[in-house]
Protein backbone atom coordinates (compact mmCIF):
# COMPACT_ATOMS: atom_id res chain seq x y z
CA UNK A 1 0.00 0.00 0.00
CA UNK A 2 1.25 3.14 -1.06
CA UNK A 3 2.38 5.91 1.53
CA UNK A 4 -0.84 8.35 -0.19
CA UNK A 5 -3.04 5.52 0.17
CA UNK A 6 -1.87 4.87 4.04
CA UNK A 7 -2.82 8.93 4.36
CA UNK A 8 -6.07 8.91 3.28
CA UNK A 9 -7.18 5.93 4.29
CA UNK A 10 -6.19 7.25 8.09
CA UNK A 11 -7.82 10.71 7.24
CA UNK A 12 -11.23 8.79 6.46
CA UNK A 13 -11.40 6.87 9.68
CA UNK A 14 -10.51 10.73 11.77
CA UNK A 15 -13.87 11.96 9.95
CA UNK A 16 -15.73 8.68 10.97
CA UNK A 17 -14.49 8.69 14.50
CA UNK A 18 -14.49 12.77 14.40
CA UNK A 19 -18.93 12.39 13.19
CA UNK A 20 -19.28 9.13 15.85
CA UNK A 21 -18.23 11.03 18.69
CA UNK A 22 -20.51 14.37 17.86
CA UNK A 23 -23.29 11.86 17.36
CA UNK A 24 -23.06 10.54 20.27
CA UNK A 25 -22.42 13.83 22.13
CA UNK A 26 -25.64 14.56 20.72
CA UNK A 27 -27.61 12.06 22.37
CA UNK A 28 -26.25 12.39 25.74
CA UNK A 29 -28.30 15.53 25.92
CA UNK A 30 -31.67 13.18 25.30
CA UNK A 31 -32.47 12.87 28.96
CA UNK A 32 -35.86 12.96 31.13
CA UNK A 33 -36.63 13.48 35.26
CA UNK A 34 -39.64 13.41 36.24
CA UNK A 35 -40.21 14.15 40.72
CA UNK A 36 -43.47 13.40 43.04
CA UNK A 37 -43.39 15.82 45.99
CA UNK A 38 -45.42 14.55 48.73
CA UNK A 39 -45.97 17.19 51.08
CA UNK A 40 -47.41 15.86 54.70
CA UNK A 41 -50.09 17.61 56.86
CA UNK A 42 -51.32 16.15 60.25
CA UNK A 43 -55.39 15.05 60.09
CA UNK A 44 -57.07 15.96 63.16
CA UNK A 45 -60.29 15.14 64.54
CA UNK A 46 -62.26 18.15 66.03
CA UNK A 47 -65.85 18.19 67.78
CA UNK A 48 -67.95 20.57 70.23
CA UNK A 49 -71.19 19.58 72.19
CA UNK A 50 -74.11 22.03 73.03
CA UNK A 51 -77.26 22.30 73.49
CA UNK A 52 -80.42 24.93 73.89
CA UNK A 53 -80.34 27.31 76.93
CA UNK A 54 -83.37 26.44 78.52
CA UNK A 55 -85.32 27.34 82.00
CA UNK A 56 -85.79 25.54 84.68
CA UNK A 57 -89.04 23.23 83.12
CA UNK A 58 -86.79 22.69 80.20
CA UNK A 59 -88.16 24.99 78.13
CA UNK A 60 -86.08 26.62 75.64
CA UNK A 61 -85.07 30.25 76.02
CA UNK A 62 -84.56 31.44 72.54
CA UNK A 63 -83.49 28.53 69.82
CA UNK A 64 -80.12 30.39 68.86
CA UNK A 65 -78.95 30.32 71.88
CA UNK A 66 -76.17 27.35 72.49
CA UNK A 67 -74.46 26.37 75.79
CA UNK A 68 -73.07 24.28 77.42
CA UNK A 69 -74.79 23.81 80.81
CA UNK A 70 -78.61 24.07 82.09
CA UNK A 71 -79.84 23.83 85.41
CA UNK A 72 -83.76 21.87 85.26
CA UNK A 73 -85.82 22.03 87.93
CA UNK A 74 -86.93 17.77 88.09
CA UNK A 75 -90.43 16.87 88.28
CA UNK A 76 -91.70 13.69 88.18
CA UNK A 77 -93.52 12.53 84.12
CA UNK A 78 -92.31 16.19 83.09
CA UNK A 79 -90.68 16.93 80.20
CA UNK A 80 -87.93 18.73 79.04
CA UNK A 81 -86.25 20.15 76.04
CA UNK A 82 -82.80 19.67 75.75
CA UNK A 83 -81.34 19.58 71.95
CA UNK A 84 -78.10 18.35 72.73
CA UNK A 85 -76.25 18.01 69.27
CA UNK A 86 -72.42 16.91 68.82
CA UNK A 87 -71.03 19.33 65.56
CA UNK A 88 -67.83 17.81 63.23
CA UNK A 89 -65.53 20.35 62.54
CA UNK A 90 -65.69 21.32 59.54
CA UNK A 91 -61.67 20.56 58.79
CA UNK A 92 -61.69 17.09 60.91
CA UNK A 93 -61.24 13.84 59.35
CA UNK A 94 -64.56 11.21 59.46
CA UNK A 95 -65.00 9.54 62.45
CA UNK A 96 -67.41 7.64 64.60
CA UNK A 97 -68.96 10.06 67.50
CA UNK A 98 -69.85 8.78 71.29
CA UNK A 99 -71.68 9.97 74.02
CA UNK A 100 -71.34 9.05 77.63
CA UNK A 101 -74.44 9.49 79.40
CA UNK A 102 -74.81 9.73 83.19
CA UNK A 103 -75.73 6.72 84.68
CA UNK A 104 -78.01 8.09 87.05
CA UNK A 105 -79.45 10.81 84.78
CA UNK A 106 -80.12 7.08 82.58
CA UNK A 107 -81.77 5.89 85.70
CA UNK A 108 -84.55 8.72 86.12
CA UNK A 109 -85.70 9.27 82.74
CA UNK A 110 -86.32 7.90 79.64
CA UNK A 111 -82.93 9.01 77.76
CA UNK A 112 -82.14 5.27 76.47
CA UNK A 113 -84.86 5.01 74.57
CA UNK A 114 -84.94 8.63 73.00
CA UNK A 115 -81.25 7.78 72.61
CA UNK A 116 -82.28 4.90 70.97
CA UNK A 117 -85.39 6.39 68.87
CA UNK A 118 -82.39 8.39 67.47
CA UNK A 119 -79.80 5.83 66.25
CA UNK A 120 -77.53 6.03 69.09
CA UNK A 121 -76.80 2.45 70.53
CA UNK A 122 -75.28 0.81 73.67
CA UNK A 123 -71.38 0.05 72.76
CA UNK A 124 -72.25 -2.72 75.67
CA UNK A 125 -75.18 -4.28 76.92
CA UNK A 126 -76.06 -1.70 80.35
CA UNK A 127 -73.53 0.34 78.93
CA UNK A 128 -74.03 3.99 79.00
CA UNK A 129 -71.54 5.15 75.97
CA UNK A 130 -73.76 5.04 72.99
CA UNK A 131 -72.15 5.31 69.59
CA UNK A 132 -73.78 6.71 66.68
CA UNK A 133 -74.61 4.36 63.81
CA UNK A 134 -77.71 5.80 62.12
CA UNK A 135 -78.61 2.94 59.74
CA UNK A 136 -75.53 1.04 60.46
CA UNK A 137 -74.91 -1.52 63.51
CA UNK A 138 -71.18 -1.16 62.83
CA UNK A 139 -71.64 2.89 63.44
CA UNK A 140 -72.10 5.43 61.23
CA UNK A 141 -68.67 7.20 59.45
CA UNK A 142 -69.76 11.29 59.98
CA UNK A 143 -68.58 13.43 57.85
CA UNK A 144 -67.37 16.41 58.64
CA UNK A 145 -69.43 19.64 59.19
CA UNK A 146 -72.49 17.29 60.44
CA UNK A 147 -74.24 17.85 63.30
CA UNK A 148 -75.85 14.97 64.93
CA UNK A 149 -78.82 15.15 67.48
CA UNK A 150 -78.32 13.25 70.61
CA UNK A 151 -81.15 14.09 72.80
CA UNK A 152 -84.03 15.75 71.54
CA UNK A 153 -85.80 15.82 74.70
CA UNK A 154 -86.13 14.04 77.97
CA UNK A 155 -89.26 13.35 80.60
CA UNK A 156 -88.29 11.90 84.44
CA UNK A 157 -89.83 9.17 85.25
CA UNK A 158 -92.85 9.09 87.28
CA UNK A 159 -91.85 7.07 90.19
CA UNK A 160 -88.81 9.59 90.48
CA UNK A 161 -88.73 10.51 94.05
CA UNK A 162 -87.79 14.36 94.38
CA UNK A 163 -87.74 14.14 98.00
CA UNK A 164 -85.37 11.33 98.87
CA UNK A 165 -83.83 11.03 95.51
CA UNK A 166 -80.44 12.77 95.74
CA UNK A 167 -79.55 14.09 92.53
CA UNK A 168 -78.17 17.35 91.70
CA UNK A 169 -75.97 17.09 88.83
CA UNK A 170 -74.87 15.03 85.70
CA UNK A 171 -72.28 15.21 83.00
CA UNK A 172 -72.67 14.43 79.39
CA UNK A 173 -69.48 13.71 77.80
CA UNK A 174 -68.67 13.65 73.70
CA UNK A 175 -65.82 11.39 72.21
CA UNK A 176 -64.59 11.24 68.69
CA UNK A 177 -62.02 8.65 67.29
CA UNK A 178 -61.23 8.59 63.11
CA UNK A 179 -62.84 6.32 61.29
CA UNK A 180 -60.03 5.08 58.83
CA UNK A 181 -58.30 2.22 60.12
CA UNK A 182 -61.64 0.71 62.12
CA UNK A 183 -63.96 -1.49 60.85
CA UNK A 184 -66.38 -0.79 63.99
CA UNK A 185 -67.50 2.21 65.73
CA UNK A 186 -66.67 -0.38 68.73
CA UNK A 187 -63.67 -1.31 67.63
CA UNK A 188 -62.55 2.07 68.07
CA UNK A 189 -63.73 2.76 70.97
CA UNK A 190 -62.45 -0.44 72.45
CA UNK A 191 -58.88 0.69 71.13
CA UNK A 192 -59.04 4.35 72.46
CA UNK A 193 -61.39 6.10 74.54
CA UNK A 194 -62.62 2.77 76.01
CA UNK A 195 -59.18 1.90 77.16
CA UNK A 196 -58.98 4.54 79.66
CA UNK A 197 -60.64 5.30 83.03
CA UNK A 198 -62.60 8.52 82.09
CA UNK A 199 -63.61 6.47 78.79
CA UNK A 200 -65.17 3.19 80.74
CA UNK A 201 -68.92 2.65 80.76
CA UNK B 1 -16.98 -4.98 62.82
CA UNK B 2 -18.93 -6.55 65.62
CA UNK B 3 -19.39 -3.13 67.55
CA UNK B 4 -20.92 -1.54 64.46
CA UNK B 5 -23.31 -4.70 63.91
CA UNK B 6 -24.24 -4.18 67.58
CA UNK B 7 -24.53 -0.69 67.28
CA UNK B 8 -27.16 -1.28 64.44
CA UNK B 9 -29.10 -3.58 65.54
CA UNK B 10 -30.02 -1.84 69.19
CA UNK B 11 -30.77 1.37 66.94
CA UNK B 12 -33.32 -0.64 64.65
CA UNK B 13 -35.08 -2.15 67.79
CA UNK B 14 -35.28 1.58 69.33
CA UNK B 15 -37.12 2.49 66.11
CA UNK B 16 -39.18 -0.63 66.33
CA UNK B 17 -40.11 0.01 70.26
CA UNK B 18 -40.93 3.49 69.14
CA UNK B 19 -43.25 3.06 66.39
CA UNK B 20 -44.92 0.49 68.61
CA UNK B 21 -45.33 2.54 71.52
CA UNK B 22 -46.12 5.60 69.90
CA UNK B 23 -48.93 4.01 67.37
CA UNK B 24 -50.68 3.25 70.69
CA UNK B 25 -51.46 7.29 70.50
CA UNK B 26 -51.44 7.88 66.98
CA UNK B 27 -55.28 7.50 66.70
CA UNK B 28 -56.97 10.74 66.11
CA UNK B 29 -59.77 11.30 68.55
CA UNK B 30 -61.53 14.01 70.07
CA UNK B 31 -63.59 14.70 73.25
CA UNK B 32 -65.78 17.47 73.54
CA UNK B 33 -66.25 19.99 76.99
CA UNK B 34 -68.76 18.24 78.66
CA UNK B 35 -72.18 19.39 78.84
CA UNK B 36 -72.77 19.96 82.55
CA UNK B 37 -76.89 19.61 83.81
CA UNK B 38 -77.23 20.83 87.53
CA UNK B 39 -80.75 19.85 88.91
CA UNK B 40 -83.11 20.82 91.64
CA UNK B 41 -86.20 19.27 92.22
CA UNK B 42 -89.03 20.23 92.03
CA UNK B 43 -92.19 20.00 95.08
CA UNK B 44 -95.51 19.97 96.47
CA UNK B 45 -96.08 20.74 99.97
CA UNK B 46 -99.31 21.92 101.88
CA UNK B 47 -99.88 22.13 105.68
CA UNK B 48 -103.67 21.85 107.29
CA UNK B 49 -104.11 24.67 109.94
CA UNK B 50 -106.32 23.43 113.49
CA UNK B 51 -105.40 20.13 113.18
CA UNK B 52 -106.15 20.00 116.97
CA UNK B 53 -109.84 21.13 116.89
CA UNK B 54 -111.45 21.06 120.03
CA UNK B 55 -114.95 19.07 120.77
CA UNK B 56 -118.00 21.22 119.56
CA UNK B 57 -121.29 20.51 122.29
CA UNK B 58 -124.12 20.45 119.62
CA UNK B 59 -126.64 22.69 120.47
CA UNK B 60 -129.46 23.04 118.21
CA UNK B 61 -129.12 26.46 116.40
CA UNK B 62 -125.66 27.49 117.41
CA UNK B 63 -123.05 28.39 115.47
CA UNK B 64 -119.54 27.65 115.68
CA UNK B 65 -116.15 28.60 114.38
CA UNK B 66 -114.31 26.58 112.61
CA UNK B 67 -110.87 27.74 111.02
CA UNK B 68 -109.33 25.26 109.18
CA UNK B 69 -106.81 25.97 106.55
CA UNK B 70 -104.75 24.39 103.70
CA UNK B 71 -101.74 26.48 103.77
CA UNK B 72 -99.94 25.46 99.89
CA UNK B 73 -96.13 26.56 100.97
CA UNK B 74 -93.77 28.54 99.32
CA UNK B 75 -92.05 27.38 96.18
CA UNK B 76 -94.43 24.36 95.62
CA UNK B 77 -95.28 23.81 92.04
CA UNK B 78 -98.40 24.40 90.07
CA UNK B 79 -100.52 22.02 91.87
CA UNK B 80 -104.50 20.40 92.16
CA UNK B 81 -105.15 20.43 96.45
CA UNK B 82 -108.32 18.38 97.58
CA UNK B 83 -110.22 18.64 100.48
CA UNK B 84 -111.66 15.29 101.28
CA UNK B 85 -114.73 15.53 104.71
CA UNK B 86 -114.48 12.12 106.36
CA UNK B 87 -117.83 11.21 108.67
CA UNK B 88 -117.74 8.93 111.63
CA UNK B 89 -120.23 7.87 114.09
CA UNK B 90 -122.95 9.78 113.02
CA UNK B 91 -126.20 8.50 113.59
CA UNK B 92 -128.74 9.53 110.66
CA UNK B 93 -128.04 9.07 107.05
CA UNK B 94 -130.32 12.21 105.37
CA UNK B 95 -131.59 10.83 102.41
CA UNK B 96 -131.06 14.35 101.03
CA UNK B 97 -127.34 14.23 100.30
CA UNK B 98 -126.15 10.73 101.74
CA UNK B 99 -124.34 12.30 104.30
CA UNK B 100 -124.75 11.77 107.87
CA UNK B 101 -123.34 14.48 109.17
CA UNK B 102 -125.62 16.67 107.55
CA UNK B 103 -128.92 15.95 109.63
CA UNK B 104 -127.00 17.64 112.92
CA UNK B 105 -124.73 20.25 111.29
CA UNK B 106 -124.21 22.51 108.24
CA UNK B 107 -121.54 24.33 106.64
CA UNK B 108 -120.11 25.67 103.05
CA UNK B 109 -117.43 25.00 101.30
CA UNK B 110 -115.64 28.25 101.05
CA UNK B 111 -115.26 30.65 97.44
CA UNK B 112 -112.69 28.86 95.32
CA UNK B 113 -113.33 25.29 96.10
CA UNK B 114 -115.41 23.22 94.06
CA UNK B 115 -117.06 19.72 94.11
CA UNK B 116 -115.34 17.01 92.28
CA UNK B 117 -116.96 15.28 89.39
CA UNK B 118 -118.59 11.71 90.28
CA UNK B 119 -118.35 12.44 94.05
CA UNK B 120 -120.15 13.50 97.51
CA UNK B 121 -117.32 15.44 99.22
CA UNK B 122 -114.24 15.68 97.66
CA UNK B 123 -113.77 19.40 96.96
CA UNK B 124 -110.46 20.75 94.93
CA UNK B 125 -109.12 23.71 93.69
CA UNK B 126 -105.91 24.65 91.48
CA UNK B 127 -102.92 26.23 93.07
CA UNK B 128 -100.40 28.53 90.87
CA UNK B 129 -97.08 28.21 92.10
CA UNK B 130 -95.26 31.01 94.25
CA UNK B 131 -92.64 32.22 96.01
CA UNK B 132 -94.96 32.60 99.02
CA UNK B 133 -96.90 30.16 100.66
CA UNK B 134 -100.85 30.65 100.13
CA UNK B 135 -103.42 29.79 102.60
CA UNK B 136 -107.12 28.22 101.78
CA UNK B 137 -109.73 28.50 104.39
CA UNK B 138 -111.69 25.36 103.65
CA UNK B 139 -114.93 26.49 105.40
CA UNK B 140 -117.11 29.16 104.35
CA UNK B 141 -117.06 32.34 106.86
CA UNK B 142 -115.30 29.30 109.26
CA UNK B 143 -118.50 29.15 110.44
CA UNK B 144 -120.47 25.33 111.37
CA UNK B 145 -123.72 25.85 111.96
CA UNK B 146 -125.82 23.38 114.05
CA UNK B 147 -129.00 22.49 112.20
CA UNK B 148 -132.10 23.77 114.50
CA UNK B 149 -134.54 21.47 113.99
CA UNK B 150 -132.40 18.41 115.35
CA UNK B 151 -134.31 16.79 118.14
CA UNK B 152 -133.51 15.51 121.60
CA UNK B 153 -134.56 11.87 120.19
CA UNK B 154 -131.64 12.48 117.73
CA UNK B 155 -128.74 13.46 119.97
CA UNK B 156 -130.17 10.29 122.62
CA UNK B 157 -128.96 8.34 119.66
CA UNK B 158 -125.49 9.43 119.49
CA UNK B 159 -123.04 6.86 121.29
CA UNK B 160 -120.98 9.06 124.42
CA UNK B 161 -118.50 6.10 123.57
CA UNK B 162 -117.84 6.93 120.04
CA UNK B 163 -118.87 11.08 119.36
CA UNK B 164 -119.34 12.04 115.63
CA UNK B 165 -116.39 13.40 113.89
CA UNK B 166 -115.60 15.13 110.84
CA UNK B 167 -112.38 14.52 109.61
CA UNK B 168 -111.06 17.35 107.20
CA UNK B 169 -108.11 15.72 105.09
CA UNK B 170 -106.41 17.91 102.14
CA UNK B 171 -104.20 16.12 99.33
CA UNK B 172 -101.81 17.99 96.72
CA UNK B 173 -101.03 17.06 93.60
CA UNK B 174 -99.00 18.50 90.72
CA UNK B 175 -100.77 20.02 87.72
CA UNK B 176 -97.85 18.52 85.66
CA UNK B 177 -98.71 15.68 84.29
CA UNK B 178 -102.26 15.98 84.78
CA UNK B 179 -104.39 18.38 83.10
CA UNK B 180 -107.68 17.27 84.83
CA UNK B 181 -108.26 17.30 88.68
CA UNK B 182 -110.39 14.12 88.17
CA UNK B 183 -106.64 12.62 86.96
CA UNK B 184 -105.50 13.75 89.91
CA UNK B 185 -107.26 12.40 91.89
CA UNK B 186 -107.09 9.05 90.31
CA UNK B 187 -103.76 8.96 90.80
CA UNK B 188 -103.64 10.43 94.39
CA UNK B 189 -106.05 7.35 94.81
CA UNK B 190 -103.77 5.10 93.34
CA UNK B 191 -101.09 6.01 96.05
CA UNK B 192 -102.98 5.42 98.77
CA UNK B 193 -103.99 8.56 99.59
CA UNK B 194 -107.44 7.66 100.67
Amino acid sequence: MSKKLVKILALALSAVLLVGATIAGTVAYLTSQVQVSNTFTSGNVAITMNEAKADLYGTPADPEVRVESNEYKLIPGHQYTKNTKITVDPKSETCYLFVKIDAKFASVTDVDARLVALKWKPIAAGSTVYYYCADNNNGAVVEAGSSITVIEHFKVNTDFDPTSDNFTSANFVAYAVQSDGFGTAVDAWNNTFGKTAQGQS
Amino acid sequence: MMKKTLVSIIAVTVTCLCCVVGSTFAWLVARANPISNTFTVGNVDIMLSDQTAPHKIMVPGATYTENQTVTVLAGSEDCWIFVHAHEENWTFVDTHDGNHSSNFISFDYAEGWTLLEDTIDVYYRKVTSSADSQAFPIIKNNTITVNPNTTKAQYDTINTDKLPTITFTAYAVQCIGFDTPALAWEEAKKLGFM
